[in-house]
C-alpha cells in the first residue's frame, strides 16, 4: 500500500513539475484541494477505525496530522483570523491525541477522539459560513 | 523529517492548488472513483445491547416551528420586545437567510403556564400537549447547520446536506429488519402535500434498496392499488409471483442486484400486505372516544390526527420506524407548513392547532395501551426560528439553538436537557450541544444499536448512520 502511494506521489510531483506556475492560490485563501484531501483522509480514518484496521488507521492519522499542521501554518502565516488559528491549534492537538491512542492500541478511545476531531472541522467552518 | 514530509505534500500542490490528485483516495490507493464497487453487506446488524424500545414515531414538524413560541419560555425576550438585540448575543451568528437582523419580537397575545410535576413551560398554543409534560424529555440545546429547509431537512433525516445517504429509518430497517413480515419495517406518512425535498428523505441511499421507506398516502386509502384486480384470482396472482421469483433468482446477477432483490421482496410484501395492511391502516373501526382523542372530528386537526392514529396502529403491529411529516389542514391555502416568515401568530395558531391534539392523543393512547414504554415519539425539526422579528411579526430560520423533544421508553421523563441563551438564539453551553447526529445516535441507542458499530461497507468504506459524528446524549437516559 505504502509503495503504491509513494510511486504515485513521485508521479504526481513530476506531473506538477510540468505544469509549475499554473496554479497558485492566493496567500490568504485556504486551498480547497488541501481541504478536500483532508476530508478524504478523515473519512478514510473514520472507516478504518470502524473496521478496526489499526495499521491503516495509524497511516491515516499520521497523514491527517501532517495536513492539519499545514492548516495551522496557513493561519499562522495569514494571521487574519485569531479564532480560526485557535481552532487549528486544537485540531493539531486533537490529532496528536488520536494518533497517540492508536499507538497505545486504544482503538475505542481513538473512535471517540475522531468524533471530536470531526466536530473541530465543523467549528472552524462555522467561522467562514 | 516532519518538515520534509510537509514539503513533500506541498510539492504535490497541497497548500497551493492541484487537481492531479483526482482519483487518489487515502487508504485505498489509486482507483477510478466513478466505479461504484458494491461490496456485499455486512449483513443485518442485530442488537448491540438490550433495547429500550421496539419502534420509533419520528414526527417531523415541516417548516420549522418556533421553540420560543411553543415550549421554550424566555421572560427576558418579553422584556426586550421591540428593542435591538444586545451585541453579545450575536457572537458566531451569521445571518445567511434574506431576513437580516430585526428587532426582538414577541407575540403580545401569547400566554404561558407551567404544567405537571416537572413544571415545564408551555404556551397557550399547545394546551393538550402540555398535559403530557411529565412524559416528555426536552432537548433544549439542539443545533444544526444550513439555512434552507431542504438542506437541513436532509441532514435531519440522513445526516448529510446533499441527497444520497440512507435515512435514519432505513438504517433501522437494515440493522434490525422487520418485526412483522406482512408490513414494511419503515413507513412514511404525511397529511396533504408531498414534503419538501421529498423521497431522498426516506431513501435507502447506499443500503440495499429494500430498506427505503414505504410511503402511505394521506386520506382514506393510504395504499394505492392494494386491492387485487377482480379479473385475477388469488391463485393466479400467487403463481405469477412465484414464477417471477424463481425466474429472477436464477439471474446470475441476482445476488448483487439489490434493486432487483428489493423489487421481488416488495412483490412478496405487497401480496401479504393485501391481507394485513388494509386492516392495519383502516381507522374506521376505532371507537369514537379514540378518534376524538386524536382530534379526527375537527377540520383543523383531522387529517393529521388520522395519520397519527394510523401511526399507532402500525407500531402496534410491529412497524419499526414510522416517519410522519406534518402537512397542513384543509382550507386556508396560505398556510402550508410551519415556515412563518411573516404573521407567525396566525401561522402557528393554525399549525399548532393541527398537531397539538393529535400528538397529545398519540402519547396518551400509547400510554393507555402500555405501548409508550416500548415506543419512542420524537418531535424533530430542521431548525428553529430567530428571536427577532422578520417582516414585523414573523421569524427567520435559526440553526444555532432550538428545542426538540422525545417521549417514550428508556428516557428520564419530565426532564429537560441543555438550554438556549436568554433570548433563545444560541445554545448556552456548547458542551451540551445536540446536533442531528447526536439525536440519531441516541435514538439508535434506545433501539439497542451502537451507532459506531452500525456499519455498511460501501465503496470499500465502512459507513455509519452518524457519518463521522454522533454522541449519545446519556444525560437523558434512565
Ligand atoms: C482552522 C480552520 C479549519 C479546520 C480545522 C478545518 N477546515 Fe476545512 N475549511 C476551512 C476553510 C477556511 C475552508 C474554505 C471555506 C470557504 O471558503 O467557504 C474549508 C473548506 C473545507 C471543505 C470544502 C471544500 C470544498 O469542496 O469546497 C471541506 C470538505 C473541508 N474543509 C473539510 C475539512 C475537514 C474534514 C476538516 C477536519 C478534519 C477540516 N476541514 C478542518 C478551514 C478549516
Amino acid at each position: 500500500m505504502k509503495h503504491i502511494v509513494q510511486f504515485l506521489l513521485a508521479f504526481v510531483i513530476s506531473f506538477q513539475f510540468l505544469v509549475t506556475g499554473s496554479a497558485k492560490a492566493s496567500a490568504s485563501e485556504i486551498d480547497i484541494d488541501l481541504m478536500k484531501f483532508i476530508e478524504q483522509t478523515n473519512d478514510s480514518l473514520g472507516s478504518n477505525l470502524m473496521m478496526n484496521n489499526q495499521a491503516d488507521a495509524i497511516e491515516d492519522s499520521e497523514m491527517l496530522r501532517e495536513l492539519l499542521l499545514m492548516v495551522e501554518e496557513h493561519f499562522e502565516v495569514n494571521s487574519l483570523n485569531n479564532q480560526a488559528l485557535k481552532i487549528s491549534n486544537q485540531a493539531v492537538f486533537i490529532s496528536n491525541d488520536l494518533r497517540a491512542s492508536l499507538y497505545m492500541n486504544d482503538v475505542e478511545k481513538a473512535k471517540k477522539i475522531h468524533v471530536s476531531l470531526s466536530e473541530n472541522c465543523q467549528a472552524c467552518h462555522k467561522i467562514f459560513e | 523529517m516532519i518538515d520534509s514530509k510537509r514539503q513533500f505534500l506541498r510539492a504535490l500542490g497541497l497548500g497551493a492548488s492541484c487537481s492531479a490528485l483526482n482519483g487518489f483516495i487515502p487508504g485505498m490507493g489509486f482507483m477510478s472513483t466513478g466505479f461504484a464497487n458494491e461490496v456485499a453487506s455486512l449483513g443485518e446488524i442485530g442488537l448491540h445491547h438490550e433495547s429500550k424500545i421496539d419502534s420509533v414515531i419520528w414526527l417531523h414538524q415541516n417548516g420549522a416551528p418556533s421553540s420560543m413560541d411553543l415550549f421554550d419560555y424566555k421572560p427576558y425576550l418579553h422584556e426586550m420586545d421591540g428593542q435591538d438585540i444586545p451585541e453579545h448575543f450575536l457572537q458566531g451568528v451569521t445571518t445567511s437567510s434574506a431576513g437580516g437582523i430585526g428587532k426582538l419580537y414577541v407575540d403580545p397575545k401569547r400566554t404561558w403556564k407551567q404544567y405537571g410535576k416537572s413544571q415545564a413551560w408551555f404556551s397557550d398554543l399547545l394546551p393538550n400537549l402540555a398535559e403530557c409534560a411529565d412524559d416528555m424529555t426536552f432537548l433544549r440545546s439542539c443545533k444544526t447547520v444550513g439555512a434552507t429547509h431542504s438542506i437541513s431537512i436532509l441532514k435531519m433525516n440522513t445526516g448529510e446536506l446533499r441527497p444520497g445517504r440512507p435515512s435514519l429509518g432505513a438504517w433501522v430497517s437494515y440493522a434490525l429488519g422487520s418485526r412483522n413480515s406482512d408490513l414494511p419495517p419503515y413507513v412514511v406518512m404525511y397529511n396533504r402535500t408531498q414534503p419538501r425535498a421529498g423521497t431522498p428523505n426516506w431513501s435507502a441511499g447506499f443500503l440495499p434498496a429494500m430498506h427505503q421507506g414505504t410511503a402511505f398516502l394521506p386520506g382514506e386509502s393510504p395504499i394505492l392499488y392494494l386491492q387485487r384486480p377482480d379479473l385475477v384470482s388469488t391463485a393466479q396472482q400467487h403463481s405469477a409471483l412465484s414464477f417471477l421469483k424463481e425466474f429472477d433468482s436464477k439471474n446470475p446477477n441476482y445476488q448483487y442486484d439489490t434493486e432487483l432483490q428489493a423489487r421481488l421482496r416488495t412483490f412478496g410484501l405487497a401480496e401479504r400486505m393485501q391481507q394485513a395492511a388494509a386492516q392495519v391502516v383502516d381507522v374506521k373501526n376505532e371507537n369514537e372516544e379514540t378518534k376524538q382523542l386524536y382530534g379526527i372530528d375537527d377540520p383543523i386537526s383531522g387529517s393529521y390526527g388520522q395519520v397519527l392514529l394510523r401511526a399507532r396502529r402500525l407500531v402496534e403491529n410491529g412497524v419499526r420506524f414510522v416517519h410522519v411529516i406534518s402537512g397542513h389542514p384543509e382550507g386556508d391555502a396560505s398556510i402550508v407548513d410551519w415556515d412563518a416568515h411573516s404573521n407567525l401568530p396566525k401561522n402557528h395558531t393554525v399549525m399548532a392547532g393541527m398537531v397539538d391534539k393529535p400528538i397529545a392523543g398519540l402519547i396518551k393512547d400509547l400510554k393507555a395501551r402500555g405501548l409508550l414504554e416500548r415506543t419512542l415519539v420524537v418531535w424533530a425539526q430542521e431548525f428553529g426560528r430567530t428571536p427577532w422579528g422578520e417582516s414585523g411579526n414573523g421569524r427567520d430560520h435559526n440553526p444555532y439553538g432550538y428545542t426538540q423533544w422525545m417521549a417514550g421508553g428508556g428516557l428520564k421523563k419530565g426532564f429537560s436537557y441543555g438550554a438556549t441563551d436568554e433570548i433563545g438564539l444560541n445554545i448556552l453551553d456548547p458542551n451540551t450541544a445536540v446536533d442531528t447526529y447526536d439525536l440519531h445516535a441516541t435514538v439508535l441507542h434506545l433501539m439497542g444499536l451502537d451507532h459506531m458499530k452500525t456499519t455498511f461497507v460501501h465503496n470499500n468504506r465502512a459507513e455509519r448512520p452518524t457519518v463521522n459524528f454522533g454522541k449519545v446524549v446519556h444525560d437523558v437516559l434512565i
